[in-house]
């Protein structure tokens, strides 16, 4: 069992002393009990250990541009020369002509192209990934094959996260569950209090008991609210957002052990924000949140996503993003390609990934139609 | 024999005092510094809420429960008039740029750049009348002109011209201070009373916490106001007006001490929903509350303490862990709902909203001696001594005591000491049926794994939680006395003297409307004795020169 889990006994005490109902629905059908949530936290989900990138880790950017620029053909002496004056942060972009350089490394026919919008145009600078055994994230195959990973936690067999073994070898993408990575700590801080929040619901018959839930991902009008000290607020009221586009995201899950779980087959489709995944997408999507005492949930959400939405999340910011965050951004795009284990298409070409994403939630209320009327605590609030 | 107003405001020495020109013909009023609500409804009233006023004010001063009261007991140091004339530049200068100047002034000047008597005499008389609440004299007027003349020759611009005679206006003690001036009461021989323009400025900050209208500066410009009938009249019309939300709100604003909502400070650690924000809706929450209890047909004051009705914002149901209708359109702004509570659930009337409990609590932890206390003097208009200096807190203090883990337990081992005992059994039986509400407002049933015990006993009555006690003060004679007592002060500018006989009728009035906060504000605006300077007033008045 998951170490983070909590016990029968305690999903209970958490329903009746800190978990917050909503009653959206005001038909028969209300009878069943409900539960909501508010995106608190989100980012790869990450176990990065010592060594498990076999011949360390990727260059850095000045090392790594050299080698780029060796690619391109140009001459040892000239890069020498440019390399000289790399990091001058006062150099205007007329006279930056490294930036200019990498700018434009991408091939279209011949012709110099911009290197962030076309990746596969990009020599393939054949970056170092993941070799060790270990990482977060869901058997999606249901296969334990030999190449795939095991929880570091609990030992589970054939965890399949190939977006983390992409990724795991350049720096600001490594880390831990409980540390974060560099790369999504700063996402996080950047798109928390300007994308629509993410909202969680579980419903069922008796959440205090193991069974079948409903498992319903929509998203806000509203962002997450914070409290002064920087943590989502809880017990806050969102509104749903009618969007159709996140309709179907209803899936069958279970509880279990007190922990939330669903294994679909079906996919996830939420929209987030325009800095990181304008859409984002998962296949087979999976999802496990554990709760605490107060009410919070953590835990993973995962599934096969597709891998140009990964590498914009990355590419989208082009040179500064590259230089910020990766020495080597179309690298990690033919990376990506290369350990793509999503399903084959008719030429069996792989356009989807393994991932999984750490998140956190808080209580919240869905809002209630307003009637115009005096609003009245429903049973559920006034009892919990 | 109608006085002539003689009262002056000399600034002597950075300090103000009341007095006039000479001690023989000095005839002495009431005088109550605008408070900054006050201050910013004049300015609004007059000119628009879209002028904004900058700068920092001098900080009221409660006296007897009361700022009003205290408004008739503080002066102006020079720092503070500085200050005002900041403020007061700014206002002029919006008032009269290029933007504004069209809707705001009654008239076109024949030039823009020299001096336009007629066109300014209309501006400065009907702005003068807003401002000073009451009509300027034609001696006034001219005097007023002949400075804006002057300012324009210099500065070769009329509009500038006017603008720095407008702001020598708002730094004038007329405008700063209340003036309520006297004349001979004829029904009180050797005694005095507000004039007509003293009657028209306590009646409307009274009832409107604002200047008065036109209509009712009319009214007291053709003596109707000493009529009883004329006064009915318009008592009755301003009593219909939206406005009379605005005094009410203003009155239990002042009575709560509401205001120190906004010295609120909470441990981000602890209480992490408490923030600034909170500060202002939790006394705006407040304040909607008593005003939609009160004002309502046959509203019952003593409801306040028992309603399961209130508003809320998002931000506040969040600390109440409640979920809250919510239908803004996309991009709007929070929003206030009005909410009702479960009849089973803890929280009913106003002492255990976020205002009451996090206000008299400390930055860190819940205090019961603070509610206690706020409970005695604020609602029942009782005085609590101060702690003799030398007490030791550390028990209280110490919430992660291992041996006293409730407040309960902290303060009875804290009042084993003889000193402490007597007040503590006074005001803390009280203030602990609210420990169930702890420093940041939340909803709790125990306090380091103990379980909260929330009974207690008041004037032989007892309850057992937070609800119990708001039933309790509700039935308590106490409550609507000390309404009675508190509004009267306010009205007046002063405490009362203790049993006086037009304030006992008052009282024994307001239980005969059903404690009907409206109808007791008809009451005291009628009563001949709210407009009468008592030989005491007169007397404190003429002791602060």
């Amino acid at each position: 069992m998951n170490r983070n889990a909590i016990s029968r006994a305690g999903l209970g005490r958490v329903l009746t002393a800190a978990a917050v109902f909503a009653l959206a629905s005001t038909g028969p059908a209300a009878a069943k009990e409900s539960r909501s949530y508010v995106l608190a936290y989100f980012g790869h989900a990450v176990a990065s250990k010592e060594g498990d990138c076999q011949g360390g880790l990727n260059p850095k950017l000045d090392i790594q541009y050299a080698k780029n620029m060796q690619a391109l053909g140009m001459p040892g002496a000239e890069i020498e020369k440019l390399m000289k004056n790399f990091g001058d942060e006062g150099q205007s972009w007329d006279k930056n002509k490294i930036g200019q350089i990498m700018n434009t490394r991408a091939r279209v026919n011949g012709e110099a192209e911009n290197t962030f919008a076309h990746p596969a145009a990009v020599a393939d600078a054949n970056l170092k990934y993941v070799t060790g055994k270990v990482a977060k994230g869901f058997n999606l195959d249901g296969a334990a094959d030999a190449d795939a990973f095991a929880d570091p936690d609990t030992g589970e067999k054939g965890i399949d996260n190939q977006v983390f073994r992409a990724l795991g070898c350049v720096d600001p993408f490594r880390g831990t569950l409980a540390s974060g990575t560099a790369f999504w700590l700063f996402m996080w801080m950047a798109e928390k209090d300007s994308m629509p929040a993410w909202l969680i619901t579980v419903e069922g018959d008796d959440l205090s008991k193991d069974g079948p839930v409903d498992v319903i991902l929509s998203r806000a009008i509203e962002v997450t609210k914070f409290n002064a000290n920087g943590e989502a607020r809880a017990d806050m009221t969102y509104r749903q957002d009618p969007d159709p586009r996140m309709k179907a995201n209803v899936f069958k899950g279970e509880i279990k052990g007190g922990i939330v779980n669903v294994a679909s087959q079906a996919n996830l489709h939420m929209m987030q924000d325009q800095l990181t995944f304008p859409n984002f997408d998962l296949a087979n999507f999976h999802l496990r949140l554990t709760s605490d005492t107060e009410g919070r949930m953590e835990g993973l959400i995962g599934g096969y996503q597709p891998i140009e939405q990964v590498y914009f999340a990355l590419g989208q910011g082009g040179l500064a993003a590259e230089n910020n965050y990766s020495p080597e951004l179309p690298g990690m795009y033919h990376l990506m390609r290369k350990l793509a284990d999503g399903p084959a298409d008719a030429q069996g070409q792989r356009w989807s990934i393994s991932t999984a994403y750490h998140i956190k939630a808080v209580p919240a209320f869905m809002a209630v139609k307003d009637t115009g009327a005096t609003a009245k605590a429903s049973e559920n609030t006034a009892n919990r | 024999m109608k006085l002539p107003v003689k009262a002056a405001i000399l600034c002597v020495a950075g300090t103000l005092s009341i007095g006039a020109a000479s001690a023989d013909d000095l005839i002495p009023g009431v005088a109550r510094r605008l408070t900054t609500a006050q201050y910013t409804r004049v300015i609004a009233d007059t000119f628009g809420p879209t002028i904004k006023i900058g700068g920092r004010f001098d900080p009221d001063v409660r006296i007897d429960g009361l700022i009003e009261v205290g408004a008739a007991q503080v002066s102006l140091s020079s720092t503070s008039l500085a200050q005002y004339d900041a403020m007061a530049r700014s206002i002029a200068t919006q008032v009269l740029n290029e933007e504004n100047r069209v809707t705001m002034l009654p008239c076109q000047p024949a030039s823009a750049t020299a001096a336009d008597d007629a066109c300014a005499a209309k501006f400065l008389s009907r702005v003068g009348a807003s401002l000073f609440r009451r009509p300027l004299t034609p001696v006034e007027i001219a005097h007023q002109v002949k400075t804006a003349a002057t300012a324009t020759e210099k500065v070769k611009d009329f509009y500038q011209g006017l603008s720095l005679t407008l702001a020598s206006m708002l730094t004038a003690p007329e405008f700063l201070f209340r003036i309520e001036s006297v004349e001979a009461d004829p029904a009180n021989k050797g005694g005095y009373r507000l004039d007509d323009a003293g009657k028209a400025t306590r009646l409307s900050f009274f009832l409107w916490d604002g200047a008065p209208d036109a209509e009712l500066l009319r009214a007291a410009q053709k003596g109707e106001l000493d009529t009883p009938r004329g006064l009915d009249k318009q008592i009755t019309r301003m009593m219909a007006s939206p406005r009379l939300k605005d005094g009410v709100r203003a009155f239990f604003d002042d009575m709560l001490q509401l205001a120190g909502m906004e010295d609120v400070m909470k441990d981000g650690t602890l209480f992490p929903k408490f923030n600034a924000q909170m500060t202002t809706e939790a006394r705006e929450q407040t304040l909607r509350t008593i005003v939609a209890v009160v004002t309502a047909p046959k509203g019952d004051y003593r409801e306040i303490f028992t309603t399961k009705k209130t508003f809320l914002t998002a931000g506040l149901a969040s600390i109440y862990k409640v979920q809250l209708p919510f239908d803004a359109p996309i991009g709007a702004p929070d929003y206030w709902k009005p909410y009702e509570f479960a009849q089973d659930d803890p929280r009913a009337g106003i002492l255990m909203q976020t205002s009451f409990v996090t206000m008299n609590s400390h930055p860190g932890r819940s205090s019961p001696t603070l509610r206690g206390k706020a409970l005695r003097e604020v609602l029942l208009c009782q005085k609590v001594p101060a702690p003799p200096a030398d007490v030791n807190f550390t028990i209280v203090q110490d919430t992660s005591n291992p041996i006293y883990k409730t407040a309960r337990e902290r303060l009875k081992a804290h009042a084993v000491n003889p000193v402490c005992a007597g007040c503590h059994k006074l005001i803390d039986p009280m203030g602990l049926a609210l420990e169930n509400f702890d420093g940041g407002g939340s909803y709790r049933t125990a306090e380091n794994g103990v379980k909260i015990d929330t009974s207690g006993e008041f004037d032989g009555v007892k309850f057992t939680d937070g609800a119990g006690l708001g039933r309790v003060l509700h039935d308590n004679q106490a409550i609507p006395s000390c309404l009675v007592q508190r509004l009267t002060a306010y009205g007046l500018g002063r405490t009362p003297a203790k049993n006086e006989a037009w304030v006992e009728a008052l009282k024994a009035a307001f239980a005969k409307d059903g404690y009907n906060v409206p109808a007791l504000m008809r009451s005291l605006a009628l009563t001949p004795e709210f407009y009468r300077a008592t030989p005491t007033e007169i007397k404190a008045a003429s002791n602060t020169h």
